[in-house]
């Protein structure tokens, strides 16, 4: 998958914070996709496209928002040459074991990777996206977090993290340190994937997944085209060999953080995580 | 005559079934008693018939056929699994 986005602001100080927001990702020669052109306007910005899309945005923010968008609307779902997960992506150092946090809008994504990049012992992938080729190397997006209110104070003090700024949603965006991020040029094997869950004040806890519940949960994390992912089903569960997968309920960040740690340090739940059991009869269909 | 759909794929998984109907774009995981009910839906054997194929499979006590082949199959039909 080497398509570019490009993306022109007339305004300096919008060019500047676009080009913050870009700052982790790569420079490509890449064939370009699709073209975005941020101008302002009487009652705030315009983002526009010369296939006359035009949208009117509150900020530069939000048109950083909007074309995130249209990256995984329309550009991802046409890789044919890679799995596309919605999912975050992190490298434990000294290892080229990838952990995948997987799941849906608003599951902890974002928020518990930026706790354990923030915490140290993990290099960054990416936070939203990942892709993992035919051969079950995962590929790099390291784009800003984007996280709600409140989670920032996760990267507070730490050195060389950045507060971009916020959009009317109530994001913020916060830019890693270049030495926090994976080296472009890996291609490091997915070794665990967690699906996480916030439920608001519980204490975290964990079940083990079947292989078959991992490779489905991943399945259904795809936003690849369904034809794709109908013929490389197989392929997923041959790359899923020697991968183990786990749900995670978690509230506090920093425990589910201590969770993830501990089950790349040693394969199993640390203290006080409680180690659900794993139901032998479940419903007919999930 | 329950039949498996076009566009539902499956994988086994160590004794696990997986089907991905990409009609939903859904992928979906059947437990052993539903994975049973499944195999036998080919379109050309009927719900009594499979209620009868399963009876004489499991011993006897240990699955509530009659009652829960119907309730399985009426939830992958819901589901689109089957046709």
């Amino acid at each position: 998958m080497s398509k570019a986005v490009r993306i022109r602001a007339v305004r300096p100080d919008a060019a500047r914070i676009l080009d913050q927001l870009l700052s982790t990702l790569p420079e490509t020669d890449a064939e370009t996709a699709s073209e975005f052109l941020l101008e302002s306007s009487a009652t705030g910005w315009i983002l526009q496209r010369p296939d006359h899309f035009r949208q009117s945005v509150g900020s530069p923010f939000d048109a950083f928002d909007v074309i995130e968008s249209f990256v995984y609307d329309r550009l991802l779902p046409d890789a044919r040459d890679c799995l596309i997960l919605h999912s975050a992506a992190l490298l434990p150092l000294g290892t080229d074991s990838v952990v995948l946090l997987a799941g849906p809008s608003h599951c902890g994504k974002s928020t518990l990777s930026l706790a354990l990049v923030a915490s140290g012992g993990f290099a960054y992938l990416s936070e939203e996206a990942v892709g993992v080729d035919l051969d079950g190397h995962a590929i790099p997006y390291p784009k800003p977090f984007r996280i709600r209110f409140g989670a920032e104070r996760l990267v507070a003090g730490k050195p060389g993290w950045r507060i971009a700024g916020s959009s009317r949603k109530g994001i913020q965006y916060v830019v890693p340190p270049r030495n926090l991020l994976a080296p472009q040029d890996s291609r490091p094997r997915i070794r665990y994937a967690i699906f996480p869950e916030f439920v608001p004040g519980i204490r975290c806890s964990s079940r083990r997944m079947s292989r078959a519940e991992g490779i489905a949960w991943l399945a259904n994390c795809s936003t690849n085209h369904p034809d794709f992912l109908a013929s490389h089903l197989s392929r997923l569960s041959e790359l899923w060999q020697g991968a183990s997968a786990w749900r995670l309920w978690w509230s506090q960040p920093e425990e589910a953080a201590e969770f993830v740690r501990g089950l790349v340090e040693e394969d199993q739940p640390p203290d006080p995580v409680r180690a659900r059991e794993s139901s032998s009869i479940r419903r007919s269909v999930t | 005559m329950p039949s498996v759909p076009e566009g539902v794929v499956e994988e086994v998984v160590d004794d696990q079934l997986i089907l991905y109907d990409c009609g939903a774009d859904r992928v979906h995981i059947l437990n052993l008693a539903a994975a049973a009910v499944f195999d036998l839906c080919d379109g050309k054997t009927s719900v009594s018939e499979i209620v009868q194929e399963l009876k004489e499979a499991v011993p006897e006590g240990s699955f509530d056929c009659d009652h829960e082949v119907p309730r399985i199959l009426g939830e992958m039909l819901d589901q689109g699994l089957l046709e």
